[in-house]
């Protein structure tokens, strides 16, 4: 039986141990860009290089590489200011914040992971606000969590749909399959999602539908209304 | 000049092959790019490479496993993985699993001419 600290450790550790995950991942990503502006400019120095030894320069050609170096540097940027939103994240315990923003958030931030799964995340965002008062950095961890479930119960190529629905006093985030889902509830990241659902003051259930599976995350609107 | 070689070269972001592709064709190097390890073992049956230069992280595909797949079917085809810093443990598994060298990212061109052609060199004298 863990102590009280004990569990407060395991905690922090685990959090870090996201937070470093999802920084690493960025940090590829913004590598890959850099990257790849570096060999576009490379690119222009070597048309350069020609145009000085008598070959004409080709503007159309100008163009398109501009046009990628600009596409990757809104790309870069982006990435930065998702990284930035996501690293606030820790900087308080309670936040009031909109719930599809955190879900876009964390998408763009985790995409390329899904993308190595060969996993498609569908979500359709509700028309209005759902604002719901809790731990950002951890609802984001434990959306994850979600995610990297499904995958792992419906691998190889798992086809996820999202979905949240905001009720009275909580909300709740559906993640779904249509197929996969045995054994679900007896892996670890279900025993860690459970935890962190609970730290935020809801529960998480798993409904078994036809072949496949919903993995429910139900949250108080207010982490105060839950505890 | 270089000596003449014909290189593969497998990275799943497409403009960053297509640019390494056209900017090694301007050196006089044959290039082929493709995006993706079964793309890469279907050009290693069709035609002969020196060498081939691989991302580690693909899309969907473990890049160690399909430089090992690359392996078993051409053993002597020199492999130069591509790295960022974050991949490095991943390379060092890389050159255990039979990778020549690895080269990080952001890419030097020439340091990457350099080494494939110091690799097809070692090669070519091992073969000889």
């Amino acid at each position: 039986m863990n102590t009280g600290a004990q569990d407060r450790e395991e905690h922090l550790r685990a959090d870090l141990k996201f937070f470093g995950r999802i920084m690493a991942n960025v940090s590829h990503e913004f590598n890959n860009v850099i990257t790849i502006i570096g060999e576009l400019s490379g690119l222009l120095q070597d048309l350069a290089g020609l145009a000085e030894r008598g070959r004409p320069l080709p503007v159309e050609k100008l163009e398109q590489v501009t046009a990628k170096i600009n596409l990757h540097t809104v790309r870069g940027k982006e990435l930065i200011s998702h990284m930035n939103r996501f690293s606030h994240g820790v900087d308080e315990e309670v936040h009031s914040l909109d719930l599809r923003e955190s879900i876009d958030n964390l998408s763009v931030l985790t995409h390329r992971l899904l993308e190595r799964r060969e996993a498609t995340l569908a979500f359709t965002a509700p028309e209005s606000k759902v604002p719901i008062t809790c731990d950002p950095f951890l609802v984001q961890r434990a959306l994850f969590c979600s995610w990297e479930l499904a995958m792992d119960a419906d691998a190889p190529s798992p086809a996820l749909e999202l979905v949240i629905r905001p009720e009275h006093n909580s909300v709740d985030i559906l993640v779904s399959s249509v197929s996969g889902g045995e054994g679900i509830t007896s892996r670890e990241e279900w025993r860690e999602l459970s935890v962190m659902a609970g730290r935020l003051g809801g529960r998480v259930t798993v409904d078994r539908i036809d072949d496949g599976f919903t993995i429910r995350i139900s949250l108080p609107a207010h982490l105060d209304a839950g505890t | 000049m270089y000596e003449p070689f014909r290189v593969l070269i497998v990275d799943d972001e497409e403009d960053l092959l297509s640019t390494l592709v056209e900017r090694l064709e301007f050196r006089g190097i044959e290039t082929v790019g493709v995006q993706t390890g079964t793309q890469a073992l279907a050009e290693i049956a069709k035609q002969e490479f020196d060498i081939v230069v691989q991302d580690v992280k693909l899309k969907g595909e473990d890049g160690v496993e399909v430089m090992k797949r690359i392996k078993q079917v051409r053993p002597n085809l020199p492999v130069i993985l591509l790295t960022g810093h974050m991949s490095q443990e991943t390379s060092r598994e890389g050159l255990q699993a039979g990778a020549i060298d690895y080269v990080l990212k952001p890419i030097n061109l020439e340091d990457l001419i350099v080494k494939m052609q110091e690799a097809i060199a070692t090669h070519r004298r091992s073969e000889s």
